[in-house]
């Protein structure tokens, strides 16, 4: 099937195979660069565990904004975040991580 | 109206994101929005601070995370179904993500099973024959925060969606420039983001076949114009009707596999249950699964109050055949006006003239493969894949 049947109507340009066709004609690109707003969420001094072990990959609200888990399943996470993406997170601590972890959702 | 369409409810001073989140609502969110989650944990701030976006919710920083509310997808019939750039959702994995790039220095490579290896400057990659497609572009996850029992990860609400007109060069152009070698039997997508650590790479792999599907193309325009930094330029991955997970940003790295691709993002991530619509009993452990892939069809809500009830709807990886609505739980069905067909692969719009009187209404989409959607809540561990009926309750004079 060609792509000019797959699109089409609503206004748009005819698509399809033709070179620098299109709503805007070709396609320009130009080198981008830029920067991300600064972080602000940060966790209570009681989840410095948390903290420590967690958030030098992702921001706290990743945390945050999960929905009630069981311990079992905030040890799940961890063991993923250790066994999957290689955190180096020392098992000794993973009771008490996952102890602030709980807590936070209290 | 229902939860999650509300507008923004508050100045960010007068809320707070609730108990847990005290202390980290951004000082540059301008207000909130409610998802309207089962546990009340909907509420999310609204922000202009990302390069490039405005009036996004924010789900994390870093890496970010950011949804379109779908204030932004409402349109009359005839309105157009792109979503703007910066409306656009985001999604990465790790925080790593290219915030520069050189359009000059930029090279595409495709290699491995190949008879003649690549690196292709974007003036080379613009060169091939230019195509364009509109399509859906939606996460696996989209619609998280709606499963129950609910399931870790990012609790998105119905945003992590997005319809755009894509311009670029077909793959399996690029892929017979290459040469792929007798016995490829995939090919894998990576890009210029970078894991932390020791965690795996990003790379998501396609079998051949859908590799070389016409429709699957290399892009570097969206809605018209180069991509957004956070959407993924210089180049992106299109897989019209697969879900976003496959549709890798900033593609630099295309490689033609002689085995299955084990990397974890194949292997272990972006599974799902081996099972009609993905679903399992809750809970369910130890089923079988596969590589989550095509898209099934939704109807969503962008409007629904005495003025209007409307949306957009998607067929998944065929066009919509028809919108129907019901205000009786599903006994009965009624046609919803269809706007334009702007491709199988994109989005459709629909209005619904209900009958006087308050009521729960229900929208269903069917495609032209004949697939709808049911009640049933689907499940799985992942929070994948979600296509159940969504219902508004709405009051019309």
């Amino acid at each position: 099937m060609a792509l000019a049947v797959l699109v089409g109507g609503a206004g748009y340009a005819r698509p399809g195979s033709t070179q620098g066709g299109g709503v805007g004609g070709p396609i320009v690109l130009t080198s981008q660069s830029t920067t991300l707003p600064d972080e602000t969420a940060t966790l209570p001094d009681s989840a410095e565990i948390v903290t420590i072990n967690c958030t030098a990959c992702h921001s706290p609200e990743m945390i945050l904004t999960q929905p009630r888990l069981k311990p079992e399943q905030w040890q799940a996470e961890v063991a993923k975040m250790r066994g999957a993406y290689k955190a180096t997170i020392d098992e000794q601590d993973d009771a008490k991580i996952v102890a602030a972890l709980v807590a936070l959702q209290k | 109206m229902a939860e999650w369409l509300r507008q923004p409810i508050a100045r960010r001073s007068a809320l707070t994101l609730g108990a847990s989140a005290l202390a980290s609502s951004p000082l540059w969110a301008q207000s909130l929005v409610d998802l309207g989650f089962a546990e009340g944990d909907g509420r999310r701030p609204l922000t202009d601070a990302f390069p490039g976006k405005r009036g996004m919710i924010l789900q994390r920083t870093r890496a970010p995370l950011l949804e379109t509310p779908m204030a932004a997808f409402d349109g009359a019939l005839d309105a157009s179904t792109f979503t703007p750039n910066d409306r656009f959702f985001v999604r990465w994995h790790y925080a790593d993500i290219p915030l520069s790039v050189d359009v000059d220095a930029f090279r595409l490579h495709v290699g491995g099973a190949v008879k003649r290896p690549l690196a292709l400057s974007l003036k080379q990659v613009q060169a091939l024959p230019q195509v364009e497609i509109a399509a859906v572009n939606q996460c696996s996850g989209n619609s998280r925060g709606a499963f129950g029992p609910r399931v870790p990860g990012a609790q998105w609400g119905n945003g992590a969606i997005g319809n755009a007109l894509w311009t670029g060069v077909r793959l399996r152009d690029l892929l017979e420039r290459a040469g792929v070698a007798p016995g490829a039997v995939q090919v894998q997508f990576a890009g210029l983001d970078r894991p932390p650590g020791d965690a795996p790479w990003f790379a998501k792999s396609l079998p051949l076949g859908q590799a070389q599907a016409e429709e699957v193309i290399v892009a570097y325009g969206m809605n018209g114009t180069q991509l957004p930094l956070l959407n993924g330029f210089p180049l992106r991955l299109i897989v019209p009707g697969w879900f976003s997970t496959y549709w890798v940003k900033a593609l630099d790295r295309i490689t033609v596999l002689a085995a299955p691709d084990t990397g974890y993002w194949m292997d272990k991530a972006y599974r799902i249950p081996a099972t009609p619509r993905a679903n399992v009993v809750p809970g369910a452990k130890d089923f079988p699964t596969v590589p989550i892939g095509r898209m099934l069809p939704r109807a969503f809500f962008t409007c629904a109050d005495v003025g209007a009830v409307r949306g957009i709807a998607l067929g998944g990886d065929a066009g919509v055949a028809k919108v129907d609505w019901s205000v009786d739980a599903g006994k009965s069905w009624h046609p919803a006006q269809l706007g334009p067909d702007a491709g199988r692969y994109g989005f459709r719009r629909w209005a619904a003239s209900l009958p006087p009187g308050a009521q729960t209404v229900a929208v269903r989409a069917t495609n032209t493969s004949g697939e709808t959607q049911g009640f049933d809540p689907i499940w799985n561990p992942g929070g994948y894949m979600r296509n159940s009926i969504e219902t508004a309750k709405v009051t019309q004079a």
